[in-house]
């Protein structure tokens, strides 16, 4: 063989060689390089994976107890929306809140007295008014009709005749109650002093809140 | 030599050429030291629980991560929910205080009103001897108006809802039957109370009845009087707040 020949096989070889390596190195890349741990490190991995994913199944648990609990809290906003209810049920009771609903209208013209109009506040909290105002100045249980000597009052400020009456309640009830025979409405024409009064159904009415705010200063709760 | 035999020896070459280079790669990997084996099918099982186990663990976090949020913002609400809790129970221990729903004492007047002990001369008005449910009506409108806070007749309180009315002769206060001697209890300032009930412009009838016919009507400050709780309900079936 020629010198020529020799170094054309070594480079084949060489060639050979770098070739074997290259496949190699391609096979081990492509595996998973992890894959070098021995057998009972991996056992090892299993394991902890196990457990941390048993400790986060446990915790998603107790979250979801917490949230359920918070939920049933949340069941607790129906307490809350019947206090709010009964909140306004009393605010409306103390003129304290603008108030609707339906009712009567009834206007009086003429010369009515302070006692005749205490009878018609009455006549109609009687027959159940929820919500009552006096020339457009809502009455509370406190409110006062008196009078300044020339103009009748409403807690304190004068209004004019005629006198207009409204009441939230019970539209034939209250119109009943009023107008009926031998009712309010017709003793206070019959006294022939030129008394005029018109009842008029009102499918809804809107009443304002008291002027004068209410503060107890001298009474105090007792505690039972 | 022919050349057959040229070709034979650099296949030889070639061919050993790879088996150093495959031997040589070989040696150069850790596990040829380690004695650890081959691939196998119990490693491919391992590679595939850890995968499971590993994917597992990505939406248990995942989940996690929702359901700390999702706790936070119900804890939130909660806490609001509370606040509002404790905002509301005091507005309305406030408003049933003012509704009259709790009994309440303080300085006050008793005002005493009760039928004549006299004798109806024959022929008289019996009217003028008996209180009627007007006057008491009006000695309640001005004792509103001196700033009274709570009243009762007897032992019921006066409400938004009360009415003073008579059944025959029988005086009804809520729905409750009265029978004289009426007693009202006003809580409030004494001295401008009794300055209104004493003021000869008001009650003028019910004085002069006082004076002519032998009704009783009395009026005692009082450093302390005791206003009872309204017992009836607060029925609102018509009335909405708001407009």
């Amino acid at each position: 063989m020629s010198d020529r020949g020799w170094l054309v096989a070594l480079a084949l070889a060489i060639l050979g060689l770098i070739l074997a390596l290259a496949l190699v190195v391609h096979r081990q890349t492509g595996s998973n390089a992890a894959q070098s741990l021995p057998d009972e490190d991996w056992t090892y991995v299993i394991a902890d994976l196990i457990d941390s994913n048993a400790r986060l199944r446990e915790e998603i648990g107790a979250l979801e107890s917490q949230l359920d609990a918070l939920e049933d809290a949340e069941r607790g906003g129906a307490v809350l929306q019947s206090l709010v209810d009964e909140v306004n049920r009393l605010r409306i009771a103390n003129g304290l809140v603008e108030v609707s609903g339906p009712g009567v209208e009834i206007v009086v013209s003429g010369p009515l007295s302070i006692l005749d109009l205490h009878d018609l506040i009455n006549e109609v909290r009687n027959a159940g008014a929820e919500a009552v105002a006096l020339n457009g100045r809502r009455l509370a249980v406190w409110s006062a009709i008196s009078t300044d000597g020339d103009h009748v009052t409403v807690d304190g400020v004068p209004v004019q005749p005629p006198y207009r009456l409204e009441a939230i309640g019970h539209i034939q009830t209250l119109e009943a109650a009023v107008d009926r025979p031998g009712g309010l409405v017709y003793w206070l024409e019959e006294a022939g002093q030129g008394i005029s009064a018109v009842v008029e159904q009102r499918p809804k009415l809107t009443l304002p809140v008291v002027e004068h705010s209410f503060e107890f200063a001298y009474a105090q709760q007792v505690e039972e | 030599m022919s050349r057959w035999n040229t070709l034979i020896r650099y296949a030889t070459l070639v061919v050993a050429g790879l088996t150093v280079g495959l031997l040589l790669s070989l040696v150069g990997r850790p596990d040829f030291w380690s004695g650890g084996p081959a691939l196998g099918n119990e490693s491919a099982r391992i590679q595939l629980s850890i995968a499971h186990l590993e994917e597992e663990q990505q939406s248990l976090r995942t989940e996690l991560a929702a359901l700390r949020q999702r706790l936070a913002q119900q804890q939130q609400e909660a806490a609001a929910n509370t606040d509002r809790l404790r905002a509301l129970t005091s507005e309305l221990d406030r408003q049933q205080l003012l509704a009259g729903l709790e009994p309440v004492r303080g300085p006050g007047v008793l005002v005493t009103l009760d039928d004549s002990a006299v004798e109806i001369p024959p022929g008289a008005d019996a009217n003028a001897y008996i209180i009627h449910e007007y006057e008491l009506r009006d000695i309640v409108n001005l004792l509103w108006m001196a700033g009274s806070e709570a009243i009762a007749i007897n032992d019921e309180r006066l409400v938004n809802h009360s009415s003073i009315y008579c059944v025959g002769s029988t005086v009804m206060v809520n729905n409750a039957r009265l029978s004289p001697p009426y007693q009202i209890r006003a809580l409030g300032n004494p001295r401008v109370q009794q300055d209104y009930l004493r003021n000869p412009s008001y009650l003028q009838d019910l004085k002069d009845k006082q004076r002519l016919y032998g009704l009783l009507f009395s009026v005692q400050g009082m450093a302390s009087v005791e206003v009872p709780a309204y017992r009836g309900g607060f029925l609102m079936q018509y009335a909405r707040p708001g407009e």
